[in-house]
């Protein structure tokens, strides 16, 4: 009797091909993610690999998110495959199998899924994860001499997570089953979709959300406010795009039936009343589309657009390749410029553009062209800005031919937005501006930056001192340093940085050492991780996107190959089908990534500044990176429109009998 | 038959083989059947199942191609007709009636009936002014805007033969139209034909239902792929023909039970 059981869940599987095999390649496909994931996560050479530790975090992040949308995911689609056999079941109970019975099957056949989809989801883990593997080093740049292991910790991760997953299916499955009764379960209605009721407030609901997102998106004042507003943003879209196609298309589709003109054409006649009929079904399909679209093309170029972008980061941050600065410089100690000149002549290195000045940093906020001291219990922390005096002979001397100044005047830079302003005062110590730098040797200057950085080149030193009295900032809000930025030049670039380090640290106070190709090291494993992540999401989200796009052609398929028989019946040939067919499913597949595409387009402000938090202001690389995915992406929605036509159009002019 | 000009539909010499795609056993659908339907003529075709009236009426409909034989409809021959054309002829010029109404439930039934207008490209005007008197006659006029889905099966059926008609077919081919109908809806259903027949439309039925084929003015006996007899209506009522026809095929069975 056991192997009856095993034998009808197994013949169940096999029956349901077209609809099992997709949801069962997805199964694999998330197991075989999420395995790599988390061995990659597990991989004990990743943990010593030097500024790792971000990386593993979003790892750890990645590997969570895969689990929940996969289970989610899986969730969903299954709740698809079990209204479609629920005639089959029905069947069962009418030739006398009782519900326990069914229930044992279901349960057999759960089991078989599971554990088939996790055994072979693994062994195409273990196989791509030493491909994905060598594509994580590419991207780290490094030595691709390092080798995948294979953990038991990943395994035990991943079995847990799916076998959790499957056991949530199974239970949505009994549910389904056990409360239905076997004449529905037998008789699926030909009733056709109702309207939504309140379709205009909907609508209005809908443009409500978008509109509010995209509304949120536009008015973010300043880059680090974004970070908060991520997760309201992406719940409007979420909501504003599943009320949009419920409703709008509804609104869409009987204004296009009222007008007689376009309804009463062959093609709009036929695929117009198709598309209202199923339009429940269809605007739960297209909302999907175009959501898991939105997702796939914002991960993807963000991550991408970081790490194509980590140059330009750098190059923002060091507006020389390397910094160094002291505290102060003892009597009879070369200056800086002299101790750097004499190590570079040691190593045979040429400074090709250097710039040395004294500056006094604050902890300060600005606010109506004054600027006061950042004081944490009255102003927010998104106030704060660094303000940087300099006198004009440091400024002078990066400068060539800069203008005087008056015993009352300064010059202003920002490093973000400009103050436009023609006053500036400290506290109540007041300076006019005789002009507003619009650049400066040692800072760069981008409107998206998230950080701002005011400069002040005031006429003397006794004004710095005059403004600190007046502001007198706590210990720990201001200092005082000495700067010297340089780039050089030659063969030994590694032992001169490395001697200059050394020498600099032992022989002057306070000393600091900033150059930008260690910097570029570690933010290459921080981006590059960040890209692997995001390729491996987007991967998920392609197959997901892939197994909707297909169940939604096959089910549309089914259903309407009985309405295409009749037109065949009634005088419409083949070739007139299928152009119908064509003219139906374009129409609406490419609605949702045109909308998808409006998202992105939107979006793309918000990522701007969200990039613009990790220091990447070059507007031109995101666009580029954006433009550059969406292309890739439309593309491959092509040909997984294309495919899937074709098996809907196979279905539904398939072989029909008249009388 | 005596006068060619009133004769729309002839059919001469009719076979039909149908082999198995393997080659081997060969099965006769139809034998040599010749008949002709006058001008505004309403026949009926009665068989048993596997009598062969199936796959004459496919071959009526073009659906399918006789082995040999012709058929002439006002003259032309349908079985030449090339087969980009036979969507286009079939749409002008037949009428069709099905067993299970093949109505599309995501039309309304006002828009099932326009459905082989609009597939002819047929202005909206044209098609309002067609329906009107149709749905009148039909007495679906109340109800055009309901789904197929909230009729009952009788009221699906009128409008499926007001689809049928609304192309002003030559000929109006019926299968089994009441096979799906309870005995109410089906003599309703058969008296609307017998209406629609006095306005000069042709009518074929095929049926096995003596109920159904005793309003036709002429019943055609089908047996073993080969015309077996014919029975005229002449004076009589429905219920005399329907007598006449019932004896006919009690004749039609016992020669048939000897012949086993």
């Amino acid at each position: 009797m056991r192997n009856f059981y095993i034998r009808l869940a197994l013949s169940n599987v096999k029956k349901n091909k077209p609809v099992y095999y997709p949801f069962f390649l997805t199964n694999i496909l998330s197991v075989m993610i999420f395995f790599c994931l988390a061995s990659i996560q597990n991989q004990t050479i990743i943990a010593t690999l030097p500024g790792s530790y971000i990386f593993v975090q979003f790892l750890k992040v990645g590997v969570v998110m895969t689990g929940i949308f996969a289970g989610v995911f899986l969730l969903y689609t299954n709740g698809l495959l079990i209204r479609q056999r629920k005639k089959e079941l029905g069947l069962y109970t009418i030739f006398g199998l009782e519900k326990k019975h069914i229930a044992k099957v279901l349960i057999l056949e759960s089991m078989l899924l599971t554990t088939a989809g996790l055994v072979a989801g693994i062994v195409l883990g273990i196989v791509l994860g030493k491909l994905f593997f060598l594509v994580l080093l590419k991207l780290l740049h490094l030595d691709s001499g390092l080798t995948f292991q294979f953990l038991t910790e990943a395994l035990v991760q991943t079995g847990i997570c799916f076998i959790v997953i499957g056991v949530f299916i199974l239970f949505y499955n009994l549910f389904s089953v056990m409360k239905a009764k076997p004449v529905e379960l037998l008789y699926a209605a030909h009733k056709g979709d109702d309207y939504y009721p309140f379709v205009g407030l909907k609508a209005f609901l809908g443009i409500l959300c978008i509109g509010g997102a995209y509304a949120l998106i536009l008015t973010t004042p300043s880059p680090i406010d974004i970070i908060g507003r991520v997760f309201p943003i992406a719940l409007l879209i979420l909501v504003g795009t599943l009320f949009f196609f419920s409703s709008c298309s509804v609104v869409l589709l009987q204004a296009l039936k009222k007008n007689d003109s376009y309804y009463y054409k062959p093609e709009n006649f036929i695929s117009v009343s198709g598309l209202i009929y199923r339009l429940k079904q269809n605007a739960k399909g297209l909302s999907n589309i175009c959501i898991l679209s939105t997702v796939v093309m914002v991960i993807a170029t963000t991550t991408l657009a970081l790490y194509v972008g980590q140059k330009e980061m750098i190059s923002f941050r060091f507006p020389m390749e390397t910094k160094i600065s002291v505290s102060d410089i003892a009597d009879g100690q070369p200056t800086l410029p002299q101790f750097v000149h004499k190590t570079a002549e040691q190593y045979d290195m040429e400074i090709s553009r250097e710039a040395d000045y004294n500056v006094t940093y604050i902890s300060g906020v600005y606010k109506d062209n004054t600027i006061s001291v950042y004081q944490p219990d009255i102003y927010p922390p998104d106030m704060t800005c660094g303000i940087y005096l300099i006198t004009w002979e440091d400024y002078s001397r990066m400068e060539e031919g800069a203008e005087p100044l008056e015993a009352d005047e300064v010059f202003v830079f920002s490093s973000s937005k400009d103050l436009g302003v023609s006053e500036i005062s400290f506290d109540s110590l007041k300076y006019r501006v005789k002009a507003e730098l619009s650049e400066l040797a040692i800072q760069s200057k981008s409107v998206l930056s998230s950080e701002t950085h005011y400069y002040i080149i005031c006429p003397m030193q006794k004004d710095i001192d005059n403004i600190l009295a007046e502001l007198s900032p706590a210990e720990n809000k201001f200092s005082q340093t000495y700067n010297m930025m340089f780039d050089a030049e030659g063969g030994q670039e590694t032992d001169f940085n490395a001697a200059l380090q050394n020498q600099l640290g032992s022989s002057y106070a306070g000393a600091k050492y900033e150059n930008a190709e260690t910097k570029r090291q570690s933010d290459n494993f921080t981006y590059g991780g960040f890209l692997f992540i995001g390729l491996l999401l987007s991967l998920l989200f392609m197959i997901f996107l892939a197994l909707v796009i297909y169940y939604k052609q096959i089910t549309e398929g089914y259903s309407d190959r009985y309405n295409f028989e009749v037109m065949q019946k009634v005088g419409l040939d083949r070739n007139e089908v299928s152009a119908i067919v064509h003219k139906e499913i374009r129409t609406m597949f490419f609605l949702p990534l045109l909308i998808a595409v409006i998202h992105l387009a939107v979006s793309l402000y918000a990522v701007a500044m969200l990039v613009a938090v990790f220091g990447l202001t070059n507007v031109l690389v995101l666009l580029l990176c954006a433009g550059t995915i969406s292309l890739l992406f439309a593309f491959i929605y092509m040909v997984m429109y294309f495919s899937t036509a074709k098996t809907y159009c196979r279905i539904v002019t398939n072989n029909y009998v008249i009388f | 038959m005596n006068d060619k000009n009133t004769t729309l539909l002839m059919v001469e010499h009719l076979r039909k083989i149908y082999s198995c795609r393997f080659g081997g056993s060969q099965v006769e659908a139809l034998k040599d059947v010749s008949l002709g339907v006058e001008r505004g003529e309403f026949i009926a075709v009665m068989g048993e199942s596997g009598s062969g009236k199936t796959t004459l009426l496919n071959l009526l409909a073009v659906l399918d191609r006789p082995t040999e034989g012709k058929i002439l409809l006002a003259g032309k021959d349908i079985t030449q007709i090339r087969d980009s054309n036979i969507s286009r002829f079939r749409r002008e010029n037949l009428g069709f009636v099905f067993q299970d109404f093949n109505l599309l439930d995501n039309f309304s039934l006002l828009d099932n009936i326009y459905l082989p207008l609009v597939l002819s490209n047929t202005p909206k005007e044209q098609m309002e002014s067609r329906i009107e008197p149709l749905a009148a006659q039909l007495k679906i006029s109340d109800i055009l805007e309901k789904y197929p889905y909230e009729v009952s099966g009788g009221q699906k059926q009128r409008a499926a033969i007001a689809r049928a008609l609304i192309t002003a077919p030559k000929i109006v081919l019926a299968d089994e139209p009441t096979g799906a109908l309870d005995s109410h809806s089906s003599a309703q259903v058969m008296k609307l034909f017998t209406d629609i027949h006095r306005t000069g439309q042709t009518i074929l039925v095929v049926t096995h239902s003596v109920k159904t084929a005793c309003y036709a003015g002429r019943v055609l006996f089908i047996r073993d792929g080969r015309l077996f007899n014919q029975l005229y209506r002449g004076d009589m009522d429905n219920e005399a023909f329907q007598e006449k026809i019932s004896d006919n095929l009690k004749i039609l069975l016992q020669k048939e039970g000897l012949d086993a």
